[in-house]
């Protein structure tokens, strides 16, 4: 009962239809009042005209009449009768009308006094023939109209079909609209209730528009005012503990809260770019394998912190995908693995496909995830056990949501499972695999250390040269700050820097220390290789904004 | 003889029609779905046909008062399923809308006892509509009044129910509406079986405690109308006013009986 249409036909047709039937009613009741008035004048005239006859005239012609009886009596004396009539007066000597039982029927009398002659006439019919004949005539005029209510019915579901055509276009445009899309309602010429809806509907998509890109305005600037001064303060903090002017444990307790702060920062912006309406995706062709790898050569000093044993299994495979973001996604997962895995444990990175399924795995030995909280962990801001968690890091609760985003983005499928270790958790990210021939013949920079039946085995703790080539570290240039602003490399290791300018304006890579130099021009990448180094620490900066765009190489 | 049959039919289609609507409006309101209907609906006819098809031998039964001990059976039956009813909506409203929506084993208890109500009375009613119709249709020269006079009938009937319905609905979500509702019919059906009772002798009536045939006549369209709706009697005795006051205090205590433990507690 909750469509309009429903209770429109019902209502209007139960209301046509009470009114219709109370009307027949009465039209039924005040016709046989009618009829039975116009029998009773009948009767009458009937008297009267007996009178005028002679009894044997009056037997002759109304005496075969089975549905009529008359007496004529004078006195107490019984003159005349039709056959059906009894011998006893069948109405009283008064005028009038009345009703009689007789000869198994009932009857409707009259008594009518002939003056001249000084008889009384006596006539009676059947009422079960005269009601019959009145009711005849009315049915015959009722029907019509009772069989018509169904096309009544019939015609106003018509009718209120098509009344709410317009409302069911209007929502019909709404439910095909896309959640990005803002324009305007093309309605044109709305129905004068409708035009309240369209235009306050279009009002709020123009006032979501514009709070939409002052909100994009305003994350692009709040990241700008916001990376600057951590940029500085970290500076700053270098200088600080270069000129020990400050207590060591103060200064490291100050650098853990500023790298939070960073951190933090970080991942709100990344959960604001990777949302749909902001993302601009440029999907390319490329190896998930291979960009597995050289992102797991990145992260690989966090774990060697934590002397976790950190390993890589694949095989190419291609996908489409933005770089960027793949990224982002596995660096989240890689972070997410070294948290909550405790000191020494173990975190496998698997990438391996099926049918026109590329799946990345991720896998680690850590607590492993209660199965009630197994769809809350995507949520922003949600953490196990709240800030009280076991593992006793911190975060902010955005890294799994935003890896949630970016594999929908992806048009992929996020799930978790336990881990092939005692304990632990996998999450397993399912992407559509790259045919070839979609690629349009392009081939993905396909790494050519990668084979199909390469295991690589990234022994983080030992840090053995990698045999397939030299460890790559990628450093992104983002509004003139580098990310990560320190990256830590093996001693007496060659390793290639993978430089991505993500700003849309022209970047130089500098270092007196590590004496190299490049210009990276705007949303490109390059590669630099550095070392073998000894151990020491390495600064670096973009010659094009130094204030913010400072950093350092640490090789241990 | 079209006028008897839309009395005889708006009768009998009035009262089940308005039980119908009530019991839906109140399923609606307490969240629940209408899928009791249909199964009460198609029950209630089979039952009505059967019971149409063995009158006879049922008027028999007792000493001849067994369709009165069978229609004081249905009637109080039915009363106890709408005492059950109004307990079990007070429970629903008690414990919230949330476990209201929920499905489970109290929510197929509400269907049951709709679906058992709704059977029962169009049992009764469907009978007596069915005994009527079939003396008559095999009169075939009055068939035609018979039929027009019962279609009539029972669009009119059919028609207030579906008013009703919409009109309670459209009343919102008052509480003490379906209570109330309940609690009348409840008393109605009570008072009814009552009468029927009086009537095999199986209990004695007590005196009449008023007259009211003069101010509001049972026969009048009005009359008939709050006879259906809520057991209107003009001249009523002391065992249908208890019967119906019985009723109407059973569904009131249901309804107020989990409230009162739950603000005990």
């Amino acid at each position: 009962m909750n469509s309009i249409r429903v209770f429109l036909v019902t209502v209007i047709l139960a209301t046509i239809a009470l009114f219709y039937f109370v009307a027949a009613l009465r039209g039924y009741q005040s016709s046989m009042q009618e009829a039975e008035r116009l029998f009773d004048k009948q009767l009458l005239d009937t008297a009267r005209l007996i009178a005028s006859l002679h009894a044997e005239q009056a037997n002759n012609e109304l005496g075969h009449d089975a549905g009529m009886a008359f007496q004529v009596w004078q006195g107490e004396r019984l003159l005349a009768f039709s056959r059906n009539a009894p011998t006893t007066a069948i109405a009283p000597h008064r005028s009038g009308f009345g009703f009689a039982n007789f000869a198994g029927y009932r009857w409707r009398t009259t008594a009518y006094f002939d003056a001249a002659n000084g008889d009384w006439i006596l006539v009676a019919d059947r009422t079960d023939l005269r009601s019959a004949l009145a009711e005849n005539v009315i049915l015959e005029s009722l029907l019509p109209t009772l069989i018509g209510l169904p096309v009544v019915g019939l015609l106003i579901w018509l009718i209120v079909t098509g009344g709410l055509r317009p409302l069911r276009m209007l929502a019909k445009e709404l439910a095909s609209k896309q959640p990005d899309d803002l324009t305007p309602l093309a309605t044109k010429t709305p129905k004068r209730e409708l035009e309240q809806i369209v235009v306050s509907c279009n009002g709020l998509l123009q006032r979501l528009e514009t709070s939409l890109l002052r909100e994009k305005q305003f994350a692009s600037d709040a990241a700008h005012e916001l990376r600057t001064p951590i940029s500085a303060l970290k500076v700053q903090l270098y200088n600080l503990s270069r000129e020990g002017m400050a207590e060591p444990h103060l200064l490291s307790e100050l650098e853990q809260t500023v790298h939070r702060l960073k951190h933090s920062v970080e991942q709100i912006l990344d959960l604001y770019r990777s949302s749909p309406d902001q993302f601009n995706a440029t999907f390319e062709a490329l190896d998930l394998s291979a960009l597995a790898r050289d992102v797991l050569a990145g992260e690989c000093t966090a774990f060697d912190r934590k002397q976790q044993q950190l390993e890589f299994r694949g095989q190419p495979c291609t996908i489409a995908g933005d770089r960027f973001a793949l990224t982002t996604l596995l660096r989240n997962l890689l972070s997410n693995a070294n948290k909550y895995t405790p000191r020494g444990g173990q975190v496998l990175v698997t990438v391996g496909q099926k049918d026109d399924i590329v799946r990345l795995t991720v896998e680690d030995s850590g607590p492993g995830i209660p199965a009630e909280q197994g769809d809350l962990i995507f949520e922003r801001f949600f953490r196990i056990g709240q800030d009280r968690h076991e593992s006793g890091e911190t975060g902010c609760g955005l890294g799994l949501a935003i890896v949630k985003r970016l594999v929908d983005l992806h048009r992929g499928h996020i799930s978790i499972a336990p881990s092939r270790f005692a304990s632990g958790t996998a999450f397993q990210v399912d992407l559509p695999r790259l045919r070839r021939q979609a690629a349009g013949g392009t081939t993905a920079p396909v790494s050519k250390l990668a084979s199909k039946s390469t295991s690589l085995l990234i022994l983080l703790l030992s840090a053995t040269p990698l045999q397939a080539g030299p460890p790559i570290v990628e450093i992104e240039i983002r509004d003139h700050l580098f990310f990560p602003p320190e990256v830590v490399i093996p001693a007496n290791t060659k390793v290639k820097l993978l430089i991505k300018n993500l700003d849309p304006t022209p970047e130089e890579f500098e270092s007196y220390e590590l004496n190299r130099e490049k210009v990276i021009s705007g949303n490109s990448q390059t590669v630099i290789f550095i070392g073998p180094l000894p151990a020491g620490e390495y600064p670096f900066f973009g010659e094009f904004y130094p204030k913010t765009a400072q950093g350092k190489v640490r090789v241990e | 003889m079209l006028l008897m049959s839309v009395i005889l039919i708006l009768q009998e289609t009035l009262e089940a029609a308005m039980l119908v609507s009530i019991l839906a409006a109140v399923t609606l309101q307490a969240g629940r779905h209408l899928s009791w209907l249909p199964w009460g609906f198609a029950g209630g006819c089979i039952m009505a046909f059967v019971y149409a098809a063995n009158i006879q031998r049922i008027s028999e039964w007792f000493d001849f008062v067994g369709q009165e001990l069978t229609n004081a059976a249905l009637q109080a039956t039915i009363a106890a399923a709408i005492v059950l009813l109004a307990w079990r909506i007070s429970r629903i409203y008690a414990t919230g809308d949330a476990a209201a929506v929920a499905p489970g084993r109290h929510g197929s208890m509400f269907q049951v006892l709709c679906a058992l109500i709704i059977g029962l009375a169009v049992t009764r009613e469907g009978s007596e509509i069915l005994v009527y119709l079939g003396g008559f249709l095999a009169q075939s020269d009055k068939s035609q009044a018979v039929l027009t006079g019962s279609a009539i009938g029972f669009g009119i009937g059919l028609s207030v129910g579906l008013l009703l319905f919409h009109g309670l609905l459209a009343l919102g979500d008052k509480r003490w509406i379906p209570f109330a509702l309940l609690g009348l019919f409840c008393g109605n059906m009570l008072a009814q079986s009552a009468l029927q009772l009086t009537q095999a002798d199986w209990l004695q009536p007590g005196p009449t405690l008023w007259d009211s045939s003069a101010w509001l006549s049972e026969h009048s369209v009005i009359g008939r109308l709050l006879y259906a709706l809520l057991g209107y009697e003009a001249n009523p005795s002391t065992a249908q006013v208890i019967g119906y006051l019985t009723g109407a205090a059973a569904v009131l205590a249901a309804a107020l009986a989990p409230t009162r433990s739950v603000a005990k507690a």
